[in-house]
């Protein structure tokens, strides 16, 4: 641990991609090589896409299964830290199971952020389908009256 | 409760059940059992159900009884209610708290107003309740909070908790609750004033 008033912020790494044209299902499959599943070997990736770019994601397992995070709040999480907010759609994929969807969790954090936007789900047979939002997360918890 | 609870852990991915008592300042005993999920770290170690269940009841952890197994989230609840860790092969499950209700008529939305009271809301200052039914009773449930945001648990999560480890895994229905409105909204806005 090191602890100081200054971090090493201007040395940390751009995550944020700008690659002009992507094949996001290639993109999403070269991906999967990179998630961390000591504990389920089920890998998933995930990309961000704002207007102008997109950030990857991949869920990471630890020894402890509760400090885990799915692929999808870790495109958040890199995009958050960037300072971004405003965000165009996500694109999901996993090469096992009947189709690839986001967990309950990772709904209710993809609502806070963008509620209303599009989700296209690449299957593990190949085929696409999309969504948006506030289908796959209708009548989500919120409230105006939480502290703040 | 006469068996060790053990056998309740929901672990079809792990295959690694985990249970331990926790007993409380007021001399009481809850059990906990893992409970995991096919999102993985939506998953509820044994420590974490124990714990809030120890909570959800108005009382506090003071006591860990464990098997000599790996616990997840050990450190952290440890150090957060300063628990004195008891390992030992022999549980005493027997003491735990049946915490299944069996009142034959009950109002569940007074049930649920009256629960809003024990939940453990230092975080957000918004209490919510929660009543998971089977056909003979229910489990109550509320919301807690503590010092580390992530190691919260929902009231929902909390009745699933309770009824997994009581051994309960058909239920009919939820109720939740949650209370609204301008005496809440005073409370939130006053406590960030302070």
């Amino acid at each position: 641990m090191i602890y100081g008033a200054e971090l090493p912020t201007d040395n940390a790494e751009d995550l944020f991609k700008t690659d002009p044209q992507i094949d996001a299902s290639v993109k999403l499959k070269g991906l999967l090589q990179r998630a961390v599943v000591p504990n389920s070997d089920f890998p998933v990736s995930a990309l961000l896409f704002t207007q102008n770019g997109y950030f990857e994601g991949v869920n990471i397992e630890v020894s402890d299964w509760t400090r885990g995070l799915c692929a999808e709040r870790v495109t958040f999480a890199k995009a958050i830290t960037a300072g971004i907010t405003e965000f165009e759609r996500l694109e999901i994929h996993t090469r096992k199971g009947q189709v690839s969807s986001p967990c309950g969790a990772c709904r209710q954090v993809i609502t806070e952020f963008m509620p209303i936007n599009k989700l296209i789900l690449h299957h593990a047979d190949h085929t696409t389908s999309e969504h948006f939002m506030n289908d796959l997360l209708p009548f989500n918890f919120t409230s105006d009256s939480l502290r703040k | 409760m006469s068996d060790t609870h053990i056998e309740h852990s929901y672990v079809p991915y792990s295959h690694a059940p985990r249970t331990c008592v926790i007993e409380s300042k007021s001399g009481k005993f809850y059990s906990g059992v893992r409970i995991e999920n096919i999102s993985y770290p939506l998953t509820i170690p044994a420590v974490q159900a124990a714990c809030a269940i120890c909570l959800s009841e108005g009382d506090i952890p003071s006591k860990l009884y464990l098997n000599d197994h790996d616990y997840e989230q050990l450190d952290f609840w440890q150090k957060e209610f300063d628990l004195e860790l008891i390992y030992g092969a022999e549980l005493p499950t027997d003491n735990a708290e049946d915490l299944f209700k069996t009142d034959p008529q009950i109002d569940a939305s007074v049930k649920l107003k009256g629960l809003l009271q024990r939940a453990v809301v230092p975080n957000s200052d918004f209490p919510v309740s929660a009543l998971l039914f089977t056909q003979n009773g229910y489990f109550e449930g509320v919301n807690i909070e503590v010092s580390d945001w992530t190691r919260g648990l929902c009231a929902e999560r909390v009745t699933f908790a309770k009824a997994i480890t009581a051994g309960i895994t058909e239920f009919e229905r939820l109720e939740i609750h949650t209370r609204k409105g301008q005496v809440s909204r005073a409370a939130g806005f006053l406590a960030k004033g302070i």
